[in-house]
Parts: C-alpha cells; sequence; structure tokens
C-alpha cells in the first residue's frame, strides 16, 4: 500500500471510529437542518399528520360522493324502468 | 343443446348508463394521484422552510404576493364560472352554458400567462431553480402547478370547441371540470404555503 492510499484508509479508519463511538457528532440524519430543532420537529409532526390523514380524507369524500351518485342512479333507473313498464302496459291495452 | 328462453319473450331491455362515465372516472383517479402529488411537494417545503434559520433567503427576490393575490381572485372567477356552466349543462341548457365556459377558459388562460410575466419578472431579478431552496421549490410547485393548468386549459378548450360545435358529451365536459376544478381547488393552498 503507498503511503496517500494508507493515509486515506487511516483517515477512514478514524471517521469510521470516531461515528461509531459518538453518533451524536454525526449529525447522521439527512433531513435535520440543525438550528431550528422545535420548528422542525413541529413541521415534521405536522405534515407526517397531513400526509396520513390527507389521502383519507380524500379517499372518504371520493367514497361518500360515489355512494351517493350510485343512489340516485339507482333510483333514476327504478324510475326509467317503471315508466317503461307502465308504457308497455298502455300500449298493450289499447 | 341449445339454450332456449324459459319466461315470455319481450322486448330487449334498455341500455343501462353506468354510473359515472370513464372520462369522468379516469380523470378523478389522476386528480386523487396528483393531489398526493401536490401534499408531498406542500410538506417537503413545509419541512425546509421551518428549518431554514432565516426565511426567506435574505440574497433572494421577494415573491409577488399582492400581484398573485390578484391572479388568484382570477383563477377562483373562472372556478365560479364553470360551476355556473355545470349547472347549465346539468339542466340540459346548452346555450346556457356557452358564455360561462368561455369566460371560465378567458380566466383560466389569463392565469396562466399571468403566471408566465410573473416567471420571466422573478427569473429576471435572479431567482432561478439553482439560485437557493426556495428557487428550487417555487420552480418546481408552481411549474407543477402551471403544467396541470396549461393542460386543463387545453381541455376545456376543446370542449368549449364541440360545444359550440353541438356534440360535447358528459363524459368529456366531466373530465374537463373535474380537471379544472382541481387546479382552482389546490392552488389556493399553494398560494398560502408557498408566497406568504
Amino acid at each position: 500500500m503507498t503511503a496517500p492510499a494508507a493515509r486515506r484508509a487511516g483517515l477512514a479508519l478514524v471517521v469510521f471510529v470516531t461515528t461509531w463511538l459518538l453518533p451524536g457528532l454525526a449529525a447522521a440524519c439527512t433531513v435535520c437542518m440543525g438550528g431550528q430543532e422545535e420548528e422542525s420537529r413541529k413541521a415534521f409532526v405536522g405534515t407526517t399528520a397531513f400526509l396520513t390523514f390527507f389521502p383519507l380524507l380524500i379517499l372518504g369524500i371520493g367514497a361518500g360522493w360515489f355512494v351517493r351518485r350510485t343512489l340516485a342512479h339507482e333510483r333514476e333507473q327504478e324510475e326509467a324502468d317503471r315508466r317503461e313498464t307502465l308504457d308497455a302496459l298502455v300500449g298493450r291495452t289499447r | 343443446m341449445t339454450l332456449r328462453p324459459t319466461g315470455p319473450v319481450g322486448p330487449a331491455p334498455r341500455e343501462r348508463r353506468g354510473v359515472v362515465s370513464n372520462g369522468l372516472f379516469g380523470m378523478l383517479v389522476f386528480v386523487l394521484t396528483e393531489a398526493m402529488l401536490f401534499a408531498g411537494f406542500i410538506s417537503a417545503f413545509t419541512i425546509v422552510k421551518a428549518a431554514a434559520p432565516v426565511w426567506p433567503p435574505p440574497d433572494q427576490p421577494r415573491l409577488p404576493v399582492e400581484a398573485t393575490a390578484f391572479n388568484t381572485g382570477m383563477l377562483v372567477l373562472s372556478g365560479v364560472l364553470l360551476i355556473v356552466a355545470h349547472r347549465a349543462f346539468h339542466r340540459g341548457d346548452r346555450a346556457a352554458m356557452l358564455r360561462p365556459l368561455w369566460g371560465a377558459l378567458g380566466f383560466g388562460a389569463f392565469f396562466v400567462l399571468f403566471q408566465g410575466y410573473e416567471w420571466v419578472q422573478l427569473i429576471s431579478q435572479g431567482l432561478t431553480i439553482t439560485s437557493s431552496s426556495l428557487g428550487a421549490f417555487f420552480y418546481t410547485i408552481v411549474g407543477m402547478h402551471a403544467l396541470h393548468a396549461v393542460g386543463a386549459v387545453g381541455l376545456l378548450g376543446y370542449a368549449c370547441v364541440r360545444l359550440q360545435r353541438g356534440f360535447l358529451t358528459s363524459s368529456l365536459f366531466g373530465a374537463a371540470e373535474v380537471l379544472w376544478l382541481f387546479v382552482v381547488g389546490v392552488w389556493p393552498f399553494v398560494y398560502g404555503v408557498v408566497y406568504l
């Protein structure tokens, strides 16, 4: 192993051991920006809640709309069937 | 072996319409997925904004809050006109829906052009997609909305032409309507989070 390569390997080893023993120093969380911990924490909690409940809300609204539309559609169909039957009966008696 | 009907043979059954037309259903599914895309963007922006020591970045131009509020009004007006057209469509009054539908298209096109003008101004002042995290998020979120707005204006325009020629189907109108109302409905949230 050449001298620069040995130095790089040594440095990598030091970094590895340091981060292994003192993970707090590594600031390993990729989304932590530092300095605004309380604001960040609130934003994380808020957006997690938003992304959890928002799809449920829109699916609930969609399902409710679809059920109401299906019921209205069934009523329309029944009315059309009744009218058709009546027309057929009236036609037969003439 | 042939199957024979067992009961009295009557007239052929009436063709039944589906609960939701194919165009409307497809657009609803698309809009639901796009709503989640915007929810993701807005969440990411909120976190970056909260974590930044100073917001907006001090060396970046300010976003035109008042001018965009006016433009938001135009977009909302376009949505209201579309609802007027929707009511006329369901009354079967095609003549009465012509004006509000063209009006919705006009105000919608105005919104898109105004946004384009705003972008040109901001780029000339130094806010670009690589200049800061504000620029990156601004052009990604507002650009994605603009992409939807352009598509929806095109679809509304096509619906207007079909109405003018007298063969606008409920499937096409429903799809155009849902996409445009999505564009109108999502914008106040984008404006509130990104501009204010």
